[in-house]
């Protein structure tokens, strides 16, 4: 087994998460994955996931999507998880912002017109949130 | 997010208009009704749709409607999600809790609920639990209040460790085993 490769730990990570469900053993291995190789992309999201989905801890997980957002601006669902955590803390504020970025990267995607009909749906904006919905629906060019 | 708007008009008690939509922008799914149910999870299709429809008609006092749409997602029980994993992941839990509640499986739907959130769910909880259009109908269920009051507390707990500032934050918390 070669030491050097960072995708042994990265499926291994795979493997303690989905199937065995170990998750600070995949928590160890995805950052093991990171350390064994830098380059192998994806791992803020991960991380954020497992914290956010699996460990209760929107403040690691809200860590983690950050960088990654930093260090790939262009993916837009760094953005829209950002949204998510921050609408689940109840900052509608920064919730927002964050879905308005994931909007600017792709205008017609549903996913995160979706987020942002939620964070106003929450600031009982809902007038506001069924026209983005109607508007999103009725338009051909929705992903 | 049809859920979003399905939610917005329940609430507001616009049930045609709710409806109207899923029919509009779903229009195969009204016609599952009346098609014999599917005798393997292969053969289950649009479940979300079904989910939603199911409510709304359950919401209007269309039952058996309601009933025979979510009859269709009875195969979508607890040994479907966990096939292949050593138990059923805390987003599983949920989709589970949205399931038994159009069918009428309410203390089963807030025990899944209750359930996801002890396995360390929190991602996207405002939009998957508290406003999700099937848990609506939970809105009066004690132990669902309980839930979300619980939820809330966790939030102003993270919050304020949040507002302390993020660099002091691997020196408080202790990751769940």
């Amino acid at each position: 087994m070669d030491p050097f490769d960072g995708e042994i730990p990265h499926y291994y990570g795979m493997y303690l998460l989905d199937t065995l469900q170990a998750y600070t053993d995949a928590e160890k291995a995805f950052k093991q994955a990171v350390k064994v190789n830098p380059n192998l992309g994806g791992y803020p999201f991960l991380l954020g996931l497992l914290y956010s989905r699996n460990m209760d801890n929107l403040i690691y997980a809200i860590k983690q999507l950050k960088l990654g957002a930093k260090t790939d601006g262009s993916d837009p669902d760094y953005h829209r998880y950002l949204s998510m955590l921050f609408l689940s803390l109840g900052d509608a504020q920064l919730a927002l912002k964050y879905a308005d970025k994931a909007i600017a990267f792709n205008v017609h995607s549903a996913d995160e017109i979706d987020a942002r009909a939620n964070v106003l749906v929450y600031m009982r904006q809902t007038d506001k949130a069924l026209k983005l919905i109607n508007d999103c629906l009725d338009n051909p060019d929705t992903v | 997010m049809a859920g979003s708007a399905i939610y917005i008009l329940s609430k507001e008690n616009k049930l045609a208009e709710a409806e109207a939509i899923l029919e509009q922008h779903f229009p195969e799914i009204r016609n599952l009704i009346d098609t014999p149910l599917p005798k393997s999870t292969d053969e289950i299709v649009n479940s979300g749709g079904v989910l939603l429809l199911s409510t709304v008609y359950q919401a209007q006092g269309k039952t058996d409607k309601a009933r025979k749409l979510a009859e269709r997602l009875s195969l979508l029980d607890e040994d479907f999600f966990s096939e292949g994993q050593v138990r059923l992941m805390s987003f599983q839990y949920i989709y589970l809790a949205r399931i038994s509640v159009v069918r009428n499986h309410n203390d089963k739907a807030v025990s899944y609920l209750e359930t996801a959130v002890d396995k360390g769910y929190l991602l996207d909880w405002r939009a998957d639990i508290s406003q999700a259009p099937e848990f609506l109908s939970l809105q009066q269920h004690l132990r669902y209040i309980a839930l979300i009051k619980r939820l809330e507390d966790e939030m102003v707990m993270q919050r304020s460790i949040i507002e302390k500032g993020l660099a002091a934050v691997a020196s408080v918390i202790v990751l769940p085993a």
